[in-house]
């Protein structure tokens, strides 16, 4: 009897088969997905063509939810339940989204201070989950369009997102069930789509400011590599913030009351919004807001949203300098983002930079266009490609100190990935314990930065004050995320977090909220999870056999040699007959570790390949 | 790993103060193009951790040899010098009173206003004084002469923080 194949999700049966690989701006206020096909890379349209998905989703009941277009049509009629810029709230406190703003429009359910919730028809809904609802509409588009299950996605948000709003970002493809290949900056994004370092090499500036979001971005391009010298911006600042000053200026003009209901709140949005876009073709524009009828001209609006957009300007300002770059020094200056339409927004720029700005790729598709580029390349359907982007963080990571001071162990627009270890010590006798709170921002006091997480390193062996030496290491990974480890020296007591942010969900929730969804599609978690470390301890099988085929001759002893295959050939046999999936993670982690100094010697090689043609002359230069 | 150790060695360039900034930053990149976590995305999650690892041990080397202060801090520390002693300069009284000068005079041209020329002036001079300290230092490095080396060290920490409060200065004033 013929066995079918089974094919994993990112292992196919056939290694040649090109990879689907998508790239998703997920957007405050609209989403698209873009993919590379036929060697052209271009945003994917729905069924009727269009390729924007507004970024909004309304809860009309349980299990009653749409995302796109018909729910931004619901938007006015139905607004407590239909749920739009979700993305000012990811990784934001319950207090936060008050001081945002716009949550006039919604109810929020109560809450110990943590991640909000929206109490909508379909029960409390936070961000994140809102979030991955558009993520699996583009999904689906994208499988629909490219013809099956996709591998991986490349999912782009602001660089001036902070961990806790990328870790939201993180949680809600994990929801959505997409496999994330990379956080890309939104900026870095659109220079990739624009191919600029095909071009002679040097600086330039990205300034994309979008619905919800501003970011500047320095980088210095050269064949292939993109490297991010500084970044700056605003996570709360966008178009979003024009139309709420226009839509005030209206409310002001047409002496509304100060108390709108959520219903009157969004009609006056929408209007601000659309006498906004209008004006980028005219120079005037009629507006009708309950009754009142006047008039808006581009004068008027430019006293209302100059402050704004020379907020920016004052951003680019900062960030010039943090690169070390001079304005002469920029050779291109790229838009991006819906708001970058606006004239205004191009004049001020160009005044700024003394350049005109490029604007040949339509703004809103360029971020989902460069993601899709690099997912491509991720994915291994380029082989051999030359693209390389070096990003940094946008903001310094620290930890407090006595006094509720912050020390900062990385600092802000530092290439990522990036380790960094600082010690500390006890400062009372027989001190057993110490608190690590760790914080994001560029502020003296802890209060004036934001919270990340806080965790307790327990079981110090009881010394005098200052005997004890804590080291902590900080990690930021390539998607900028951060992981910290804290160890007692002396004793090597251990404590280890992947920062799962204050108002972030906590892994446990995740968890819960996979597992409510898998009881929707009748699968079970269980099955799924022991498939994926299956797919795991495939894959480290995989490259550890292609490593040893290529390199344990040479670099390894025979023992060693021997004493690998041993440990691989118990992982395959834990393989066949595991079924639970803890039990395998933890074979699959021992091998890991057995492997460990062979990864280490193959890198070592690696560095020394990246060299070689260089060495002798160096080494003559040096006797 | 060798990698976390020696700076100098995983770019393959002589350990000496004066350094290639260009041939730093190509072979900065070529390391990368190997090492970075991005050409370990299919790989399994041990191969991807060890790539992060290691890419970001070459990132700090890169920081390191980039900063004329930090790379001249980093050499001091190679020699066996502890680098975290403040007191490097206390004795030193010529370098105390040409401390208090430029101090004060960075101080008084940020209490006038429209003074961005006076602070433009100021911050080139104390630009080509950093400069010729960072001669005087490879000097020196190259002689083994630790304690002058130490000596250097310590003021061209103090004109690099001095240049950055002159530029904070002037970012005020053209605001």
């Amino acid at each position: 009897m013929a066995l079918l194949q089974i094919s994993e999700p990112g292992q196919s049966a056939d290694p040649h088969r090109r990879r689907r690989a998508v790239g998703i701006d997920l957007g405050t206020t609209n989403s698209l997905v873009a993919a590379v096909r036929s060697g052209a890379v271009d945003t994917l349209p729905d069924h009727q063509g269009r390729h924007l998905l507004p970024s909004v989703v309304h809860y009309a009941a349980r299990d009653e939810v749409t995302v796109g277009w018909s729910a931004k049509a619901d938007a006015a009629r139905d607004p407590v339940n239909t749920l739009v810029s979700v993305k000012r709230y990811m990784g934001r406190g319950q207090e936060e989204v008050f001081s945002l703003g716009s949550t006039a429009l919604y109810a929020l359910a109560p809450s110990a201070g943590g991640m909000p919730r929206f109490r909508t028809a379909a029960g409390d809904i936070t961000p994140v989950e809102a979030s991955a609802e558009i993520l699996r509409c583009l999904v689906a588009r994208a499988e629909d369009a490219l013809g099956g299950r996709i591998d991986g996605a490349v999912i782009t948000v602001p660089a001036y997102f902070d961990d806790a709003q990328r870790q939201a970002t993180k949680d809600a493809a994990t929801l959505a069930g997409i496999k994330v290949l990379r956080l890309l900056n939104e900026p870095t994004a659109a220079a990739v789509a624009y191919g600029l370092d095909q071009g002679s090499s040097g600086v330039v500036a990205v300034y994309d400011l979008g619905g919800g979001t501003f970011d500047i971005s320095i980088m210095r391009l050269s064949r292939g590599v993109f490297e991010v010298l500084a970044t700056g911006g605003d996570s709360a600042l966008g178009g979003d913030d024009f139309d709420r000053a226009l839509a005030e200026w209206l409310r002001t003009q047409a002496a509304l009351p100060d108390a709108l209901t959520p219903e009157e709140q969004r009609g006056l949005m929408d209007t601000a919004c659309a006498a906004k876009e209008a004006l980028s073709a005219s120079d005037s524009v009629a507006v009708n807001v309950n009754g009142w009828c006047g008039q808006l001209n581009r004068e008027q609006m430019y006293a209302v949203v100059d402050s704004l957009i020379d907020k920016t300007l004052q951003a680019c300002k900062r960030t010039l300098r943090d690169a070390g770059v001079g304005l002469e020094d920029i050779l291109d200056v790229v838009m991006v983002g819906g708001s970058t339409r606006m004239p205004r927004v191009r004049e001020k720029v160009e005044g700024f930079f003394q350049r005109q700005p490029r604007v040949t790729i339509d703004p809103d598709r360029v971020v989902a266009m460069g993601a899709a580029l690099q997912a491509d390349v991720l994915v291994g359907n380029k082989p051999g490609d030359e693209l390389l982007l070096l990003d940094v963080i946008p903001l310094s990571l620290g930890v407090e100190t006595m006094g509720g001071l912050t020390e900062k162990i990385i600092h802000r627009n530092t290439t990522i990935p990036v380790a960094k270890a600082q010690d500390f010590t006890t400062y009372r006798d027989g001190q057993t314990a110490m608190a690590i709170h760790v914080v994001q921002g560029e502020r003296e006091l802890v209060d004036d930065c934001r919270s990340l997480a806080r965790f307790e390193l327990k079981g110090i062996p009881p010394m005098v004050a200052g005997a004890a030496k804590v080291r902590v290491t900080y990690q930021v990974d390539a998607d900028g995320l951060l992981s910290v480890t804290a160890r007692e020296e002396g004793s090597g007591v251990q404590a280890r977090i992947e920062v799962k942010p204050s108002y972030g969900l906590g892994d446990d929730e995740i968890s819960a909220m996979l597992e409510d969804s898998f009881a929707h599609a009748k699968d079970d978690l269980q099955v799924r999870a022991l498939r994926e470390r299956q797919v795991d301890a495939d894959r480290l099988l995989v490259d550890l056999d292609s490593a040893l085929a290529q390199d344990g001759a040479t670099l390894l002893s025979e023992q060693e040699y021997h004493r690998l295959r041993k440990a691989m050939a118990d992982l395959e046999n834990a393989r066949a007959r595991c079924t639970d999936h803890r039990e395998l993670a933890r074979q699959v982690e021992s091998l890991a570790q057995a492997s460990e100094q062979f990864a280490s010697l193959r890198m070592d090689n690696a560095v020394r390949k990246a060299l070689a043609g260089h060495r002798l002359e160096e080494f003559d230069k040096e006797v | 790993m060798d990698v976390s150790s020696d700076y100098y060695r995983i770019f393959n360039l002589p350990e000496d103060y004066q350094i290639d900034g260009e041939l730093l930053q190509q072979r900065y990149r070529e390391i990368q193009r190997e090492c970075h976590p991005d050409r370990y995305v299919g790989k399994s999650a041990h191969q991807q951790r060890v790539a992060v690892q290691y890419a970001a041990a070459i990132n700090q080397a890169y920081t390191v040899l980039r900063s004329p202060v930090q790379r001249a801090l980093y050499l001091l520390e190679r020699m066996g010098v502890r680098t975290d002693n403040e007191n490097a300069t206390v004795n030193d009284m010529d370098f105390l009173a040409r401390q208090i000068e430029l101090r004060e005079r960075l101080h008084s041209a940020v209490e006038t206003t429209d003074s961005l020329k006076e602070l433009e002036a100021l911050s080139d001079e104390v630009a080509r004084e950093f400069a010729q300290l960072q001669t005087l230092f490879a000097g020196q490095h190259r002689e083994r002469d630790v304690q002058s080396a130490t000596r250097t060290m310590a003021q061209m920490q103090f004109f690099s923080k001095l240049l950055d409060q002159l530029q904070d200065a002037i970012d005020a004033q053209d605001a």
